[in-house]
């Protein structure tokens, strides 16, 4: 499950998924889908990304934020995410690897930059089996 | 918020501190009621959220142009007592030093019209701008801590600028006391190659021209004159000062749960401003606030090569004199009169412009009897303001003023109403040639999207926080 709106400056990723891991590829694919205005993201080459939080908040939006560092850096966009994300106790953390493309094609002229992800309106749950989360953006 | 906000007089509403627990003083909304029937109820809690951070002084205020942000409002003003109180990045924003500059010309609009076209094109074609721009200034990786510390003053000695447009910068164009070991290499590394590039969104450059002039003499004083043109240049920090603030919104986080600060949001994160974490923060913002003093320099230098390009003139006879720059997202440390005495304050502007009133010593010699220029841009269909700001900005809002239009319609909105509408038709149809390379940028930045420049700028007119000067009408806009 995955929304996506853009509203005054920001946007917002809704996301759901039975699974922490399934969770934040959903959130890796609004990323790119905001980020590639309409064009293909193809699992061309890899990217690890290992990261610790003290609690799944700080986690997810540490995790959206690495998106923005690698795309404003090396014009990298997720088409996924394989691996480990532990959401629960005090040490929460993931291990994953993206795969994904740089320099998506059209990026410029249809895409959203996203700047930054935030804790305004920040929500993750665990609800009926199913991991949710809802995190603004900053364009 | 109905029934909780009081209006205090035609242009002023209160909330008082009693609106909810642990508010240190009372939140105070410029506002009018045409103003008031627009302002959205987040954005209102959010005022009231700022006045519970410690050691706020006086009250937490926000101007004509508040909006909804993250942790403080766009167009929010607060200070701190720099003793006992907090800084916070949530009250600076992320686009560190956002800020907007004006240029003056030497070309009268009427005698420049037929090459405008032109110079449209030029200025689209040398001025990087767009998601993820490229294109900017290579700076040596040995040499990306010098524009941290010399802010405009190194793309001045870059041959970007001249060195009399120092003196008519905010702050010189460089906070002294910028800490380039407090940025992360993250940050580092997303403002590489960003230096020298305009970003996108509402960041803009556009040349204007004088419609009318309201004060006469400060317009003499500014250098500005009826019919003039001239260019105006909004842009901040770019990848540098997101990075900047995402680092430190964690930083932060951590920081008031050790030092038992209760956060109404999260995005209000701060620490104890003499804390070695505000410190740091502090540091870290001001590099920042150099870089993005650095990017308008630069583009100041690109720009004036290009108008003499387009124009086949040289740079004295053009003499394009940088009127002024001003910050509006930054943190400062600023000495006040409260209650008949001085303080030292944290003032947080975050979608607000500094306005220092006449006589203010760091204002330039020639400017002084007339007040801190306060530049306003509004649309890119209808106008934008030159202001001065006055002594009872001063004595009310910690010498501070509104910062632009403030946007009414949210992005999907804007789009959404713009579908089978040809905006840039519709712009060039009033004498606005626009070129974006963002394909839905025009819709989302169309006049509608934001609020009447005219009723912000009267309610500070009004409140006597800032008085007019000129107005500006757009003839080119070039965005991201």
């Amino acid at each position: 499950m995955l929304e996506i709106s853009a509203e005054s400056g920001d946007a917002t990723l809704k996301a759901g998924a039975d699974s922490a891991e399934g969770l934040f590829r959903e959130l890796a694919l609004g990323f790119s889908s905001l980020s590639r205005g309409g064009a293909e993201v193809r699992p061309l080459e890899r990217r690890r990304v290992s990261l610790s939080a003290s609690d799944g908040e700080s986690l997810l939006v540490n995790f959206l934020n690495e998106l923005v560092f690698l795309l404003d850096t090396q014009g990298f966009l997720p088409a996924g995410l394989e691996g480990f994300v532990s959401l629960t106790g005090n040490a929460c953390r993931l291990e994953a690897e993206l795969p994904g493309e740089t320099a998506v094609p059209g990026l410029r002229r249809d895409g959203m930059l996203v700047k930054a992800a935030t804790y305004h309106g920040l929500k993750l749950e665990r609800r009926d089996g199913l991991w949710r989360a809802e995190v603004t953006l900053d364009l | 918020m109905n029934g909780r906000i009081e209006r205090l007089d035609e242009f002023r509403l209160r909330i008082p501190p009693s609106y909810k627990p642990g508010m240190n003083g009372p939140a105070v909304i410029y506002a009018d009621a045409a103003i008031e029937k627009d302002l959205e109820d987040p954005a209102l809690e959010q005022a009231a959220n700022t006045a519970t951070l410690p050691g706020l002084v006086g009250a937490a205020l926000a101007m004509p142009d508040i909006h909804s942000g993250y942790g403080f409002p766009i167009g929010g003003v607060a200070a701190f007592d720099a003793r006992d109180g907090v800084i916070s990045p949530g009250g600076v924003g992320y686009d560190i030093n956002c800020g907007v500059r004006l240029i003056a010309t030497s070309l009268e609009a009427g005698t420049a019209a037929k090459r405008l076209e032109d110079l449209s094109h030029r200025l689209y074609a040398g001025i990087p701008a767009g998601v993820g721009a490229g294109g900017g200034i290579r700076v040596d990786r040995r040499e990306q801590e010098a524009p941290l510390t010399g802010g405009a003053a190194w793309a001045v000695k870059n041959g970007l600028g001249r060195p009399e447009d120092l003196g008519a910068i905010e702050s010189g164009g460089a906070m002294p006391g910028a800490d380039p070991d407090a940025v992360s290499a993250r940050a580092m590394e997303r403002g590489r190659g960003q230096l020298g590039t305009l970003g996108s969104g509402n960041h803009f450059l556009e040349v204007q021209e004088v419609t009318d002039v309201y004060d006469e003499d400060a317009a003499r004083a500014f250098g500005l004159f009826r019919g003039q043109l001239t260019v105006m240049l909004h842009t901040g920090s770019r990848g540098f000062g997101h990075q900047v603030c995402t680092d430190f919104v964690e930083v932060m986080r951590a920081a008031a749960a050790r030092y038992g600060i209760a956060l109404a949001d999260p995005q209000l994160a701060a620490a104890p401003f003499r804390s070695t974490e505000g410190q740091r923060y502090f540091g870290a913002m001001q590099a920042a606030a150099n870089y993005a003093w650095a990017n308008r320099q630069a583009l100041t230098g690109l720009t004036r090569e290009i108008f003499e390009k387009a124009f086949g003139m040289g740079a004295k006879a053009l003499d394009m004199r940088l009127v002024y720059d001003v910050a509006h997202n930054i943190a400062k440390l600023e000495e006040h009169e409260v209650g008949g005495k001085k303080l030292a304050l944290v003032v947080h502007r975050k979608g607000a412009t500094r306005a220092f009133g006449p006589g203010h010593p760091e204002l330039p010699a020639e400017y002084a009897p007339y007040g801190q220029p306060v530049i306003i841009p509004g649309d890119m269909g209808r106008a934008s303001y030159l202001l001065a700001g006055t002594r009872r900005a001063m004595a009310e809002t910690f010498g501070s003023s509104c910062h632009g239009a403030g946007r009414l319609m949210s992005r999907g909105e804007a789009v959404r109403r713009a579908r089978g509408r040809r905006i840039a038709d519709e712009l060039a149809g009033k004498g606005v040639r626009v070129r974006c390379s963002g394909r839905e940028t025009l819709s989302e930045e169309m006049p509608e999207a934001y609020k009447d420049v005219e009723n912000v700028v009267g309610v500070v007119a009004g409140a006597g926080i800032a008085r007019r000067v000129a107005r500006f009408r757009p003839l080119a806009v070039i965005k991201g």
